[in-house]
């Protein structure tokens, strides 16, 4: 049995989260508020030291009116935001909004062109005949799947007759997708539960080498 | 004037520096290159007073919570009340390795976020046993599926039959990889759409003009 | 024998029931253990040779860890198997996170890979700490990262380090490896790969990895280990490499991984059973 007391703590911890399975109880509830407390003061910190004050104050700081200069346009953005919680000013958080916004959807025009579409449609036909039956079959699938499944997608037309029957393929497809996602995603899930097990028998009460 | 505040003035700067930065990805020349690097800068402190703001939200909901005396306002308490402490931690004995602020996010925070999403494994596998039925042609196809790629999942199930094993990897391949594909690209699509909308002013709502 | 009613009856299970069964299916193979090997898939097998090549072209490496506690379990053995891989092949590493809950256990575990491999901060390796505007500052650091991180996670002002004087770009690292339990894989790929064209090779939780695999297909990432059970492929590959002394914690999984997933098949199994005799019973009983 481990003599650390925090590991003592984490392990009461543990057992108390462990007891919701058995029914919502006060010690669940406390240690939910608990962990929400924490996470805030663990996040202020972190962006405090980490990126507020090396990446704002300092600089600006250090350089004033210098090579950092541009800083203080993120400060009257920051104080423009602010103006939100101010009703007679409030109109104002929409221009930092528009620069947030502007910057957003702006960069993800051309970035979800290249990387989302341009790139996927040529990995889609781009179908190799070299290799293995079983690959070249699963080429053959990857492009008719890809066209079912997007054709599902296109509700401005009615899915009727081979559009129809193409999209109803594409459901298939998207279907085989989910099953997939759910097979791993039951996988992972276990291995949370694996890792807090470990824990337990490993860390804390030291049955387990 | 407040019209032009709190809209005209908005939309103008949303549509000039939409452009800007669609338009920057394909001119490498400094005279673009250098104003996007500056706007990029921008992003991660505007982001950090962002978080700031949205935190002091949260104590101030916990804390009207213990002033009106709300329901449950004795949890309200203990979330200030650690909110308090690490933060005085984090501020008075900073953050590294070596600190009792990093001792509580590794024996306090860590153990209690792991264990809560570590109850999904029980849930997932109640809902499963509960709910999930092949009533339909999709809802087998998606069972079959799962099944296969869960058994070829198993080492020994795997080392026993082979070809198991590989019908999981060629589902994981090909047909997850078109439906996956499909949706992406729907994605990619419908979020070129919305910032055109949005850039263009087609979309008014994202700017809520009225408001 | 009719095993209606039994299936009926076990389809009402209370669920605090099927709780205790997967409870005790994960807790067993750890009290009784059993030796599994998992083979390694084709992902896994092309993240290590991707790995590998970076590794051999003698550049540094940036590996971006973006775990926090949630899924500590399923992605720090991944983590732990790569520290040991580059490290023993003495590569340079810049480190940096984009989620501010995994700097402080990312700063434990570099560390301890410090003592365990005699690493000298600065020259071997380098923590930039964390970012914040996640997408906008990985597509900045294709051109500069000096301007998105002045100081280092220690304070440090970044032009006194001297790996980062070669690495001043992402056009300076042999690839980006990134160890994710989120969706930043895909912003990678799209702030990232699509721009600059780096190797991307990533980690990620089993529930994101089927959302990669049109990435995997593409080349747009060159290796993928998914989840728990590639972690313990990619283990299993170190260890017959003599990289890693022997199995780490997803191995050890494997066992609990294994009854835990077939008495849940087992489950939707007797569900559905019981559902469809139901049905056919019910059937039976209308007909005149």
């Amino acid at each position: 049995m481990s003599g650390d007391p925090y590991v003592w703590i984490a392990a009461m911890l543990t057992i108390g989260v462990f007891s919701f399975l058995v029914e919502d109880n006060p010690v669940f509830c406390a240690i939910e508020h608990l962990l929400v407390g924490l996470s805030t003061g663990y996040m202020f910190c972190v962006y405090w030291y980490r990126v507020f004050v090396p990446e704002l104050v300092r600089p600006l700081w250090e350089s004033g009116a210098g090579a950092e200069a541009h800083l203080w346009v993120v400060v009257a953005i920051c104080v423009l935001w602010t103006c939100k919680y101010i009703e007679r000013v409030k109109d104002l958080a929409k221009i930092a909004l528009a620069f947030w916004l502007a910057v957003d959807l702006g960069l993800a025009i051309p970035t979800e062109m290249d990387a989302g579409v341009i790139a996927q449609v040529l990995g889609t036909i781009d179908v190799s005949f070299d290799g293995a039956i079983v690959n070249v079959v699963g080429e053959m699938v990857l492009l008719v799947g890809t066209v079912a499944a997007l054709t599902y997608f296109v509700f401005s037309k009615p899915h009727r007759g081979v559009v129809g029957a193409t999209a109803k393929l594409g459901t298939w497809v998207l279907m085989i997708g989910f099953g997939a996602s759910f097979g791993y995603t039951i996988l992972s899930r276990i291995y949370l539960l694996i890792g807090r097990v470990l824990f337990l028998l490993r860390d804390w009460l030291g049955v387990v080498g | 004037m407040k019209r032009a505040l709190g809209y005209r003035v908005p939309a103008a700067l949303l549509l000039v520096l939409g452009l800007f930065m669609a338009i920057q990805y394909y001119i490498p020349h400094p005279i673009v290159q250098a104003p996007k690097e500056l706007i990029l800068q921008w992003k991660q402190p505007i982001n950090a007073y962002i978080i700031f703001l949205a935190l002091g939200g949260l104590v101030a909901m916990h804390v009207r919570r213990v002033v009106r005396r709300r329901e449950r306002w004795g949890y309200s308490v203990l979330t200030l009340a650690a909110a308090a402490a690490m933060t005085f931690l984090g501020l008075a004995y900073g953050i590294q390795d070596d600190t009792v602020f990093a001792d509580w996010f590794a024996y306090l925070v860590t153990p209690i976020e792991a264990t809560m999403f570590s109850l999904l494994a029980f849930f997932v596998a109640s809902a499963a046993f509960r709910a999930f039925r092949a009533r339909t042609v999709g809802a087998t196809i998606l069972l079959v599926s799962a099944a296969i790629v869960m058994l070829g999942m198993i080492p020994t199930v795997q080392d026993a039959i082979p070809p198991l094993g590989d019908a999981a990897q060629f589902l994981l391949k090909y047909p997850n990889t078109a439906a996956k594909r499909a949706i992406m690209v729907g994605v990619a699509l419908g979020a070129i759409s919305v910032s055109l909308k949005a850039i263009f002013g087609i979309d008014k709502t994202i700017l809520s003009k009225g408001g | 024998m009719d095993a209606r009613p039994l299936l009926a009856k076990l389809s009402r299970l209370d669920r605090r029931a099927v709780f205790a069964a997967i409870a005790v299916v994960v807790v067993l193979p750890f009290l009784s253990p059993f030796d599994l090997r998992a083979t390694p898939s084709e992902a896994t097998l092309a993240f290590d040779a991707a790995l590998e090549k970076a590794i051999a072209s003698g550049r540094p490496l940036l590996i971006d860890v973006d775990f926090g506690p949630q899924t500590v379990a399923e992605m720090e053995p991944m983590l732990l198997a790569v520290l040991d891989r580059v490290f023993a092949a003495e590569c340079k590493v810049v480190f940096v996170t984009f989620i501010p809950e995994a700097s402080s256990p990312l700063r434990r575990y570099l560390e301890r890979a410090e003592a365990k491999h005699g690493l000298v901060y600065g020259e071997d390796y380098v923590f930039l700490g964390y970012g914040s505007a996640y997408a906008y500052t990985m597509y900045g650091m294709g051109t500069n990262i000096g301007a998105y991180f002045h100081s280092d996670d220690r304070g440090t002002k970044i032009a006194e380090l001297p790996l980062m004087r070669r690495v001043k770009s992402l056009k300076d690292v042999a690839a980006v490896v990134n160890i994710a339990s989120n969706s930043f894989p895909r912003f990678w790929v799209q702030y990232g790969v699509a721009p600059f064209g780096f190797d991307l090779i990533v980690g990620a939780t089993a529930v994101n990895a089927t959302d990669y695999y049109p990435y995997l297909q593409t080349g747009q990432i060159k290796g993928l280990l998914a989840g728990g059970r590639a972690a313990a492929e990619y283990e299993g590959i170190l260890v017959d490499r003599g990289v890693m002394a022997g199995p780490g914690d997803a191995t050890r999984g494997l066992g609990s991984q294994s009854l835990a997933l077939a008495v849940i098949l087992a489950f939707i199994a007797i569900g559905n059973a019981a559902y469809f005799l139901g049905r056919r019973g019910a059937a039976r009983k209308a007909r005149p």
